[in-house]
């Protein structure tokens, strides 16, 4: 191989893959949680019921739901972080790539843990 | 930043940070709710602020943002081939946005349903 060829690192493909399905979910799935969570429901245009303490709650007591709140928040979560590691690269940090790359997805790894640690209590 | 492509692209990039932070807000909500549910009032109240729903509102717009732009490249990424002829890219993205449609309505009822 050239001396100056790309040459993937091991992990790569991992991490193109959470990104791509991270991609997916962000892209079917936030912009109705953004609307329903972090609008209509603060602006009181939806029941108030909607976001209460007892519903999500007892929504939360259930697996699926876990599940569901675990992959809504994870694999969205490495999407951003793989997304933000190469707009720090292309923005002239590449000879900071590994530990940008530690920060990253370390931030992803450290946030998918303490979502499972909340669903887990929930 | 005049070139139309690369503006889209950068604000596309910038869709990351706004998701971001939209999931630390949700993470912080159900974390209060598991660990400090006697701060979830104080936290909805808090919530309510002009500037918060101000920034969600951009979040939503980035969030759809990327949504549109990730159906549309999945058009060139996804090869689908039926009877040896390749499934033009309209009807891939097309069917990106139809399940975009359909997830939407499903998630938001569920959500929103007392």
């Amino acid at each position: 191989m050239p001396p100056h060829a790309y040459r993937a690192h091991p992990t790569e493909p991992f991490f193109w893959a959470l990104f791509s399905s991270g991609g997916m979910v962000a892209a079917m799935l936030m912009p109705v949680v953004i609307l329903v969570l972090g609008i209509l429901a603060p602006l009181g245009l939806v029941p108030a019921s909607v976001e209460s303490a007892e519903r999500l709650t007892a929504l939360g007591g259930n697996w699926l739901v876990k599940l569901f709140l675990l992959v809504l928040i994870v694999l969205p979560l490495f999407h951003v972080m793989h997304r933000i590691r190469f707009i720090l690269i292309d923005l002239g940090l590449k000879p900071l790539r590994r530990p940008i790359g530690v920060l990253c997805y370390g931030t992803a790894f450290l946030g998918s843990a303490l979502t499972a640690w909340v669903m887990l209590r929930l | 930043m005049s070139n139309p492509r690369y503006l889209l692209f950068f604000l596309r990039e910038c869709s990351a940070f706004f998701l971001a932070v939209f999931l630390g807000e949700l993470l912080c909500r159900f974390w209060i709710l598991a660990f400090r549910p006697e701060r979830y009032a104080a936290w909805l109240e808090w919530s309510k602020a002009p500037w918060i729903v101000a920034f969600n509102v951009l979040a939503l717009a980035f969030a759809c943002l990327h949504a549109a732009t990730f159906f549309k490249a999945a058009a060139t990424i996804l090869v689908v081939r039926m009877g040896g002829r390749r499934v033009p890219g309209a009807l891939i993205s097309g069917g990106h946005f139809a399940g975009w449609a359909v997830a939407s309505a499903v998630l938001g009822w569920l959500l929103v349903r007392a």
